[in-house]
């Protein structure tokens, strides 16, 4: 057998067994079922902390924009007043990925077995959509080129309040949803990612 | 996005791929050409707006490759390859196994893999001298820093990384107590693949050919190799060069503080450092290793950087114009795959990072989307280390510089834009990578990442 064609089915036999593997380990789609309450808990803390992470990793990448063509760098390069708003709007973009990527992660974790389960899952499902359209309004509006300099930091400013307050009213409607429920409130207490999330906010 | 507009992003696509295999095919130079081209097409024709020229990664390659020749000029490359040759005496094939492991340490001490263009030329000198197919190191080498990234501390895609799994109880040391020991057996799985990949040398028709047409010297034994007075200094000079960025990358505290954008101050990042302390390097090898300085551009190494440059710059940009404009449109589209079906997470983690040609952009992007579809969270940092696919399309710096730095020709881009030299160790490393971190966290990680819940009831719609 030819050298180049042993390698090809190797790889892709080594493809294959990756994709096996993946599919047998670490995955379970949740959506339309109803689950015990401490692992929603769990679901919805795990998505808005890696959601938050993401914002995060965003602002970053937006005041500190990565180079490219080399590996690992993290030097911004040259940058203009068109090159910036480029950012932020890219930044939107990304924010805006992200909460449909966390809309989707509250999906998959289903509906919580707690009596006011249902109305728990249905309050944060609607804080996600209506921050994904808030961001998108932002975004819409860094599409128009600015005329001015004041205008373009308007923008600006409007976009990172954007951001920042949807964060804030995420973690309120936790608590809110949390204080609804004793049993969702307890689910959320004892659970270790809206542990990790409370003690992240209390160091911020 | 409309029917139309992905009809446009494929053909933009096909634009790039069509002057990057036009540039390989003409080598040297001819690849950044080529790439400038390609960015006046998509510019002018397709109205994208340019994307940045890899400004950084060209200064770090300018800076690096003037004090790796200045240290040739002195007879320190030569040094070094009688060095590593006594060492390698006995199993002169160990350097495919050593030399990808010694690139991978450098990046994991920077988070960078730029330091890795100071040891490509000695990587290549003392496989040649061993008469040791370069491609076989070289290629390892190359794929190996990129695999670092994963591993190091300081990277910037670990930083990207950690906030997003925090919450799962996932810190650096564990993240990096997945990593790096899946990754050494991957660079190992690699390293015994490439040691026996292609012909020997004396074997290879192109090398043959060049031998034959005078355009490269045969290899001399490192026996035979006479050494110039100062060649030890200079490399005790360029040493202490990398010696000095690996301690500034791994210890923060030790950079200058400059003014942060967020307010307070913060280290300077390691991308200047490197600029700064290699041309320092190359400065101090002149004075003390008596080098004049006419004698450095004419030195092999010079030259071979020198085109590894201008081929960057061009290949890099037009990708940049084209990721640019439609990275939204490559990682929904890869998105909505993983979505439909996310065992392909891995791979779309890989296609993402190939097809952004960044790590930490296929890190935001597809890992919060992977734990959103129920995957664990120490599964997907085993899976995140596909983001080495950054180097499937061959338009990364260390890629082109490895490729020029071997005149021998067995170290070559490919004719197909796919078909290069680092596309075998690059399938290697990551799937095995990927796999043995997904066993180290299925045996030591369980309590982290628990099988997901049984649903008490199923609703019934």
């Amino acid at each position: 057998m030819r050298p180049l064609l042993a390698y090809t089915i190797a790889i892709v036999a080594g493809v294959v067994v990756l994709t096996a593997v993946v599919a047998l380990v670490g995955y379970r789609d949740k959506s339309g079922e109803t689950v015990p309450a401490s692992a929603w808990a769990q679901s919805v803390c795990g998505a808005v902390g890696t959601w938050r992470g993401e914002m995060e990793a965003i602002v970053r990448d937006v005041r500190n924009p990565p180079s490219r063509g080399s590996l690992g760098v993290e030097e911004p390069q040259s940058e203009t007043p068109q090159g910036r708003t480029e950012l932020v709007r890219t930044g939107l973009e990304s924010g805006v990925r992200a909460t449909k990527t966390l809309v989707e992660g509250i999906e998959n974790a289903g509906t919580p077995d707690s009596p006011q389960g249902g109305q728990a899952a249905g309050q944060v499902s609607d804080w996600a959509t209506a921050s994904r359209d808030s961001l998108e309004k932002a975004q819409d509006a860094l599409q128009h080129e600015a005329p001015t300099l004041e205008t373009a930091l308007k923008q600006l400013t409007g976009a990172v309040g954007a951001m920042t307050s949807t964060l804030t009213s995420g973690v309120k409607t936790i608590a809110g949803a949390a204080t609804a429920d004793p049993q969702l409130a307890a689910a959320f207490r004892n659970s270790s990612t809206c542990q990790q999330l409370r003690e992240e906010q209390t160091s911020t | 996005m409309t029917t139309t507009d992905w009809i446009l992003v494929a053909l933009e696509g096909l634009v790039v791929i069509g002057f990057i295999a036009l540039g390989v095919r003409t080598g040297g130079i001819g690849l950044g050409l080529w790439g400038g081209v390609g960015t006046v097409v998509l510019v002018f024709g397709f109205h994208l707006e340019p994307g940045e020229p890899p400004t950084s990664a060209m200064l770090i390659i300018i800076a690096v490759i003037s004090a790796a020749a200045a240290m040739q000029a002195a007879g320190g490359v030569d040094y070094m390859v009688v060095i590593a040759s006594r060492a390698l005496r006995a199993q002169p094939r160990a350097l495919n196994f050593v030399a990808p492991y010694v690139s991978y340490v450098l990046t994991i001490l920077t988070g960078t893999s730029n330091t890795f263009f100071s040891i490509i030329p000695v990587i290549n000198e003392v496989a040649y001298a061993n008469k040791i197919r370069p491609e076989r190191a070289l290629a390892g080498s190359t794929v190996a820093s990129a695999v670092g990234i994963t591993s190091s501390p300081v990277a910037a895609a670990t930083a990207t990384i950690l906030p997003l799994v925090e919450v799962y109880h996932y810190d650096l040391i564990d993240v990096l107590l997945i990593t790096i020991p899946a990754s050494i057996v991957g660079i190992f799985a690699m390293s015994l693949v490439m040691s026996r990949h292609g012909k020997e040398l004396d074997d290879d028709p192109e090398f043959q050919r060049r031998l034959a047409a005078g355009e490269i010297e045969p290899p001399a034994p490192a026996a035979e190799i006479e050494l110039q007075p100062y060649a030890k200094r200079s490399v005790a000079i360029f040493l202490a060069g990398v010696l000095a960025i690996c301690i500034f990358g791994f210890f923060d505290g030790l950079r200058p503080t400059v003014a942060a954008e967020g307010g307070g101050t913060e280290p300077l990042s390691i991308t200047p450092i490197i600029q700064m302390v290699m041309l320092t390097a190359a400065a101090l090898i002149l004075l003390f290793a008596h080098v004049r300085a006419t004698e450095v551009p004419g030195t092999p190494i010079f030259k071979s950087g020198m085109v590894a440059m201008i081929a960057l710059f061009g290949i890099a940009w037009m990708a940049d114009t084209f990721i640019a404009n439609n990275e939204d449109a490559i990682v929904q589209a890869l998105g909505s795959l993983a979505e439909k079906w996310p065992f392909m997470i891995a791979i779309a983690i890989f296609l993402v990072a190939a097809l952004t040609t960044s790590q930490s952009a296929a890190t935001r992007t597809m890992v919060p989307l992977g734990l959103a579809l129920g995957i664990g969270a120490g599964y997907m940092i085993a899976m995140w280390t596909a983001v080495v696919g950054v180097l499937f399309l061959p338009a990364n710096g260390t890629q082109i510089a490895a490729a020029e730095a071997d005149k021998t020709g067995t170290t070559t881009l490919g004719k197909r834009v796919v078909d290069h030299s680092f596309q075998l160790p690059l399938q290697v490393a990551w799937i095995v990578t990927a796999l043995v971190g997904i066993a180290i966290v299925w045996l030591f990680f369980g309590s982290h990442t628990p099988a997901p819940a049984v649903p008490s009831t199923t609703t019934v719609p």
